[in-house]
């Protein structure tokens, strides 16, 4: 009975048992796969393979900047065969791959014929070496007919070189542009007699590699002095012809290497009156022996007054020499610009708009653009640690260095190219390299377009419609408002072509236009070096007249573009001699003309005259209504402002603005502007009155107070009938405790004016400081009398009869002689002015 | 004509519808209604037309009268005497006298001055009386007529005279159909800015225009022809060099113009115009975008006859508050020579009633010349309040010359700017002012002398060295005017006097006084525009050497006053209070201070001197209002001291010429010496 109650071994389970193990064979098979497929998919993304390029996890790109190959706010369009240009040539013929051939050329603008319109000279590069003189490429100049229409100047003498760079400036100052071009072995003075030129021998040309010159007035003393660029002492031997060098460790043909050949020095002219040019370089020190220059920049970059030069060096460091007063100190290493990559073309302006002036440089390939930010506005932050001017690279954190790293870039020019008030920039491009297919040939390469985002960085505009990109072997570049239309265009010379003009289509901001010029006093008549800065606000926008880009020259013409605002606050102006004018509000969309120790002139605008003449009286009535009806003295201001922006030369509008300045606590500005007042009309008494005035009564120190009365004597020389003049000389005399010419001021007030309170007072307060107690006492009883009623009957009525006073008195003494109620004693009623004039003593 | 008695020999059936008797009857009933169109019919070119043709056929119908009266009154003499007899020897009388006093009329126009109000009184009488005798005399043959049954002939005879009459009566009108005068523009131009509002077109200027409209620059030019020979040539020749005429060619009044209009808007010197060139603000020249604010007839006119003329109305309030009504205009009124001048002449005189209009009782009142001499810038013009400026009128009327109601001892502004000078005007003779009568063979002067002799020269306007010599003599007070003699002051116009003491010790503070009383001036003095008018006291005090030993109110360098100077002016200021030196009135809210002496009021300025030891000293203030200048008397030395003061004055100041004149101004205007007092001190 036992055997039959137990299972037997091997038995297959039945029912629940076997339900059981089926259950768990099947949890087994599932885990079995699961961690199957958990095996395969661990496995497989270990083994997924790495390609160069592709993203992977953890790698961020901070520094990258979108390329924006889409449709462009800037919006160019190349006008050069309907302007005429499309026959100039850059080079003739078939390179022999020797440097000197690769170089050129270059374009400058200027308005040689003072015609209003700036004209262009293409400097050609002429041709190979081997080439003779007449198989060389033109240099020409091509005149503006207007209309966007150019034809070759017959008054110019017919130029086959081997040309480099050209720079004009009126050496002479004779009212006319003159030119010098630099070429290989050859330096010229083309000198401008009213429109009709003839080669000067007044520059000797010694043999050399010369490449950019470039203007500027080292010494101020009026007469522009030029710079030139030697780059390589270039000898040509057959031998040479098959080697092969290394440049920044690219293997390039030996002739084609900068470095293969000794650096060439530079020259600097000094000019003197225009009748004869000495080289003084050496003797200056900036001959720059070991540089292998190719621009030179003249430019203030520390704002002493001075001009200094930037000199860009390919394969040798480049120079920074700082002006002292007409010596120069290599200041590179000193402010951290001390440039060691093959440096091409030079652009200055302040991108950032922080009131100083930055420094582009373009470079060979693998190096990147620089864009030296100055920190000269920073200097109080750094006074501790490194005073001075002072550089630092923010090509790559401003949008600039990763686009151009593998570019080889050469003319360059900061220009705000939609008049937003921001520059933006363009450079050149084009390659050295030969191209393996068509070794005659340069690599093209496409130019750049950056447009500054708010001064936070560059934004590189690749939209494939713009003709910058279409590449080219380009070198020169400059930009000028040749078509008069208020944008900046630009011209480019291809190495591999010829010219090309590029004319701005894009939607402007609006802008102000400036042209200035010398005077006859003053000489430097096209004001190279002038430094204009309008404010909006707070806000400088800084230009310089001077350029260098490469072997090129921009516009003199300045163009400041301000976005949306109808007119810039006030504009100073720095003139080549150092000395600053102020010149007020400025209207935009309009061309002004500026002179120093002028007021501008308006030479067109966008507005028609009448139409103008309309806005003008429609902001001035508004800035009297709220000057004198509702007091509301700021916002009087800026109508004042407005109205002037329309015509700067109105004086009403100018006093009211100094006026209304002043009523709401700007005694600064209203100073300011009572300053160019003075310098519009030197004849203006309320000037000169007023400006006393509110010197002295804003007078802190006995020199405030010396300034003031200077003004004062001004104003009483002007007119010395009148006794507001008189009035406040004595009362400053007296702040200033020369109590004698005091009182012989107050007296002479008296005698004219018996009525006049504040002289009265004056004359107490001097006959008490005297211990002239009756003296007290009568010019006391003069002064109730002087607010009793006057010597006619009480109904008549006389001229200047109001029903009450109206006018302020303008006088430093008038709220304490208003403080006296008649009766107070004498040390009650001199305590406050006695405080007074002990603090200013 | 008819018959009276059956025993009377009839004549032959009268002419009824004779030619004669039809042309005759039709150009007479035309003169008689042409007569009363002139007299009853408004002033229109037709009515002129009307005169010429009245007077050419009037003397055309002389001969033709004469001859038919002639025949009529043989035909008809022997007549018992009946009512036609009687009315046709009425008739045939008034027909005398209207055709002898229409002849008088047209010779007095043709070849006088003007015509006699009584001879064309006599004229219209008769034709009234001729018309109703003749009607009278008609009516009654014709009765007679229809009663022999001739009645057809007269009707048609009548009716004939009736179409020749209308004829005639319709040729004036043909006539202005041909010629009416010059076209005129009475319309502001397109652009013209009306700042004000449409309905004060030349504000902030008071002036306005009768019909709000503008009115065309010739309309109120012309004073040349004005004074044409045998017309007001003598007061042409016044008013020629007058401050009337030059009102806008003033130069300092052109560069303050010109200021204004760069500095606060052209439209703004409209300001200006209702004075000084009303001829230019009523045509619109005024205006933004115009180069020259005053046209040329306002340039050359100023204040011309017709503007002071043709006012309709002034009131007190100042600031040219008066109403311009654009006067009719003759036939070739602005011609000045050769036929049309003649046909002018003829009808101004023969039809004087539009040309009479242009004399007006009003215009004798101060309160006339009120309407520009006196002044005030309000809100409208400063933007701040109101400010009184130069004022005449309020002046005069709260002095003791006006006495109100009594002529005899009120001085009014006309008695002495436009006293009476011997006339052969045809505007001589005046019996509306007391002490004048219609035939006194005077008129009044327009010369307006006053005080400016500085611009008649500038412009060298005709007869401007008389002009000028006779405003010098009137600053001195030496112009007599006999008709006030009685009334007004003797002597000089302001007088000065040296209060001194007849000896002083030397070392020894020596006083003076110098006392300035207003005589005959109706007005302040000096009066506005006192921000550039000047008058001063120059004291010298000389020894006997003739060394100058003190000086005060010396023109020193570049012709300015020197400062301490005692000086009538005022220094207007603007908001801010600085000078208003260019009389950019404009900005002007207040003075710093004005001095002036009112009529019959006294000012005084004390000088005096200590010389302890011969050295100058500083000078003092006394604590009465004027200063003490001390300056070196000749210590402990006897002799004397010449001591003169004078009172001088001098139109424009020279800061402000300097500026007219683009910089520094080489001259200065002439400086005339108004009074003189002199002293001599005995040192001891």
């Amino acid at each position: 009975m036992a055997v039959a109650t137990q299972a037997p071994v091997g038995t297959p389970f039945r029912g629940r048992r076997r339900r059981r193990a089926r259950a768990a064979l099947f949890g087994l098979l599932v885990l079995a796969c699961l961690s199957a497929a958990t095996w395969i998919l661990l496995r497989s993304s270990d083994e997924e393979e790495y390609e160069p390029g592709a993203e992977v996890e953890g790698i961020t790109r901070m520094l990258d900047r979108t390329v924006e190959t889409g449709p462009s706010e800037i919006i160019f369009r190349d006008v050069t065969a309907e302007a005429g240009l499309a026959g100039a040539r850059a080079f003739a013929g078939s390179r022999t791959s020797q440097l000197p051939e690769d170089m050129g050329g270059g374009a400058a603008w200027a308005d040689f014929d003072n015609d209003g319109d700036d004209d262009l000279l293409f400097v050609s590069a002429g041709g190979p070496l081997n080439a003779r003189e007449d198989e060389l490429a033109e240099t020409v100049l091509f005149e503006n007919l207007g209309q966007g229409r150019f034809r070759s100047y017959g008054g110019f003498p017919t130029l086959r070189i081997r040309g480099m760079g050209g720079a004009w400036a009126d050496f002479d100052n004779d009212g006319w542009l003159d030119v010098a071009i630099s070429g290989y072995n050859l330096l010229l003075l083309v000198h401008n007699r009213s429109g009709r030129f003839e080669l000067s021998r007044l520059l000797a040309s010694p043999p050399g590699f010369w490449t950019g010159v470039s203007w500027g007035d080292f010494n101020r003393d009026g007469w522009p002095d030029l710079y030139v660029c030697g780059y390589v002492r270039y000898r040509y031997e057959e031998t040479d012809r098959s080697r092969v060098s290394r440049q920044f460790g690219v293997a390039v043909p030996y002739t084609l290497n900068p470095a293969s050949y000794e650096a060439e020095r530079n020259l600097l002219f000094r000019n003197l009156g225009g009748r004869r040019f000495v080289e003084c370089a050496r003797e200056l020190g900036v001959d720059d022996p070991t540089g292998r220059s190719l621009s030179a920049l003249w430019h203030d970059f520390d704002q002493n007054g001075w001009q200094d030069i930037y000199v860009a060096n390919d394969i040798s460091e480049s120079r920074l020499l700082l002006n002292f007063g007409g010596r120069f100190e290599n200041a590179g290493p000193k402010a951290w610009v001390n440039e060691y990559r093959g440096s091409m073309g030079l652009a200055a302006g302040d991108f950032d708009r922080d009131g100083d002036d930055d420094l582009f440089i373009s470079h060979w390939t693998a190096q990147q653009f620089a864009l030296y930010e100055s920190l000269l506005s920073q200097r109080a932050l750094l006074q501790g640690d490194a005073p001075g001017l002072h550089f630092t690279d923010v090509a790559e954190i401003r949008g600039i260095g990763q686009p151009t790293l593998r570019s080889i870039g050469w003319g360059a020019e900061f220009a705000d190219l939609d008049g937003d008030g921001w520059l933006d920039l363009v450079v050149a491009a084009g390659s050295t390299f030969e191209t393996e297919s068509e070794p005659r040939r340069l690599v093209p390469l496409p130019s750049f377009v950056f447009r500054n985002a708010g001064g936070e960085s560059f934004r590189h505009l690749a939209d494939p419609a713009l003709p910058f990109a279409s590449p080219h072997a380009s070198r020169g570049l400059a930009v000028s408002d040749y078509d008069g239309d208020g944008d900046l265009d630009v011209a480019i010379v291809d190495l591999d072509g010829g010219l090309r003009l590029l004319r701005n289509e894009t939607r402007q901001g609006r802008a102000i236009h400036l042209r200035l010029r010398g005077s006859q006093e003053r000489l430097w008549s096209g004001a190279d070096g002038a430094v204009v800065t309008a404010w909006l606000g707070q806000t400088p926008l800084r230009r310089t007249i001077s350029s260098a880009s490469y072997l090129s020259q921009s516009t003199r013409e300045v163009h400041i573009g301000i976005g949306d605002a109808e007119y810039v606050d006030r504009l100073t102006v720095r003139w080549p001699d150092g000395s600053t004018e102020e010149f007020g509000p400025l209207g935009a969309q309009a061309w002004w003309r500026l002179e120093p120790g002028g007021m501008p002139r308006l030479v067109k605008a966008e507005l028609e005259g009448r139409e103008r003449q309309l806005r003008f009286w429609e902001a001035h009535h508004e800035g009297m209504n709220l000057l004198k009806q509702s007091a509301a003295a700021a916002a009087a201001a800026r109508k004042f402002r407005q109205a002037l922006a329309f015509d700067p030369q109105h004086e009403d509008a100018r006093y009211y603005l100094a006026s209304a300045l002043a009523a709401s606590g700007d005694t600064a500005g209203a100073l300011g502007e009572l300053a160019i007042l003075a310098r519009q009309n030197p004849m203006s008494q309320r000037a000169f009155g007023r400006r006393a005035f509110l010197r002295a009564a804003e007078a802190r120190s006995r020199s405030s107070l010396m300034e003031a009365l200077r003004d004062a004597e001004r104003a009483h020389a002007i007119n010395p009938e009148e006794t507001g003049a008189l009035l406040l000389l004595g009362e400053i005399e007296l702040l200033l405790g020369r109590n004698q010419q005091a009182r012989r001021h107050l007296e002479r007030v008296v005698q004219a004016n018996a009525r006049s309170e504040p002289a009265h007072f004056g004359l107490a307060w001097l006959a008490w400081r005297r211990g002239d107690h009756r003296g007290v006492e009568s010019h006391l009883r003069a002064l109730r009398a002087a607010r009793g009623p006057e010597g006619k009957p009480k109904k008549a009525t006389a001229e200047g009869d109001t029903a009450r006073r109206l006018h302020e008195v303008g006088s430093l003494l008038q709220a304490e002689a208003d403080g006296w109620d008649g009766a107070a004693g004498p040390e009650a009623i001199f305590a406050g002015l006695r405080r007074r004039a002990e603090r200013l003593r | 004509m008819s018959h009276m008695g059956s025993e009377t020999r009839l004549p032959r059936r009268p002419d009824w519808d004779g030619r004669r008797t039809v042309l005759l009857l039709g150009a007479l009933a035309a003169l008689a209604l042409s007569g009363l169109a002139i007299r009853f019919l408004p002033f229109h070119p037709a009515n002129q037309w009307n005169v010429i043709l009245h007077t050419v056929g009037g003397l055309a119908l002389l001969g033709l009268v004469g001859g038919y009266s002639f025949r009529h009154w043989r035909e008809y003499r022997r007549q018992a005497v009946s009512d036609v007899l009687v009315l046709g020897y009425a008739m045939a009388a008034l027909l005398a006298l209207c055709l002898a006093s229409g002849l008088v009329v047209s010779g007095q126009a043709l070849v006088g001055t003007r015509t006699s109000a009584a001879w064309r009184d006599l004229h219209l009488v008769t034709t009234v009386g001729l018309l109703i005798a003749g009607g009278a005399h008609l009516a009654l043959a014709y009765r007679r007529q229809r009663k022999l049954g001739h009645s057809s002939a007269a009707l048609r005879g009548m009716a004939w005279a009736g179409g020749v009459c209308l004829l005639l009566i319709t040729l004036p009108v043909l006539a202005s159909g041909i010629y009416s005068g010059r076209k005129l523009n009475n319309r502001l131009p397109p652009d013209y800015r009306f700042v004000y509002g449409k309905d004060r077109p030349f504000a902030p200027s008071l002036a306005r225009t009768a019909t709000g409209r503008a009115i065309d620059p010739q309309s109120l030019a012309g004073s040349m022809t004005c004074g044409t020979p045998g017309c007001h040539e003598q007061i042409l020749a016044e008013w020629l060099p007058s401050a009337h005429r030059y009102a806008a060619m003033d130069t300092v009044f052109q560069a303050i113009q010109k200021v204004m209009a760069e500095q606060n808007g052209p439209e703004s010197t409209r300001y200006c115009g209702g004075c000084h060139d009303p001829i230019s603000l009523f045509s619109g020249t005024k205006n933004i975008f115009v180069e020259n604010l005053t046209g040329l007839a306002g340039y050359q006119e100023g204040v011309s006859c017709l503007v002071c003329h043709a006012i309709r109305e002034t009131d007190i309030r100042g600031n040219a508050n008066y109403t311009m009504s654009q006067p009719r205009e003759y036939l070739w009124q602005w011609q000045a020579q050769g036929p049309g001048r003649l046909l002018r002449d003829f009808l101004i005189r023969a039809y004087p009633s539009e040309h009479n209009r242009l004399s007006k009782r009003m215009f004798k009142t101060p309160e006339y010349c009120a309407a520009c001499h006196k002044q005030f810038i309000d809100q409208e013009v400063n933007r701040v309040g109101w400010v009184q400026l130069q004022n005449q009128y309020d002046n005069w009327a709260a002095s003791h010359w006006n006495v109100k109601g009594d002529a005899r001892r009120t001085v009014e502004c006309r008695e002495c700017h436009m006293p009476l000078v011997d006339s052969r005007d045809p505007a001589a003779g005046d019996s509306a002012d007391y002490n004048r009568r219609p035939n006194d063979g005077k008129h009044r002067s327009h010369r307006f002398l006053a005080a400016n002799n500085f611009m008649p020269e500038v412009l060298e306007l005709p007869g401007w060295q008389q002009h000028t010599k006779l405003t010098e003599k009137w600053l001195r007070g030496e112009i007599r005017i006999p008709e006030i003699e009685e009334k007004w002051a003797d002597g000089k116009v302001v007088d000065i006097a040296i209060q001194a003491p007849e000896r002083v010790r030397a070392g020894e503070t020596v006083r003076l006084r110098v006392a300035l009383t207003s005589n005959k001036v109706g007005h302040d003095f000096p009066t506005g525009p006192l921000d550039m008018i000047q008058s001063w006291v120059h004291l010298l005090a000389q020894d006997e050497a003739d060394r100058v030993v003190y000086e005060s109110g010396r023109i020193g360098e570049g012709n300015f006053i020197e400062p301490g100077t005692f000086l009538f002016k005022a220094e207007p200021v603007d908001q801010h209070g600085n000078l208003i030196d260019r009389h950019n009135l404009w900005e002007m809210v207040g003075v710093r201070y004005r001095r002036s002496l009112f009529p019959g009021y006294s000012d005084f300025v004390d000088y005096s001197w200590v010389c302890p030891s011969g050295s100058p000293e500083p000078a003092r203030w006394r604590g009465d209002g004027h200063t003490d200048h001390a300056f070196p008397a000749p210590a402990a030395r006897r002799g004397r001291l010449k001591v003169s003061a004078r009172l001088m004055y001098r139109k424009i100041d020279q800061f402000l010429l300097n500026y007219v004149e683009g910089g520094r101004s080489r001259r200065t205007a002439p400086v005339v010496e108004i009074a003189r007092d002199e002293r001599t001190i005995e040192v001891y």
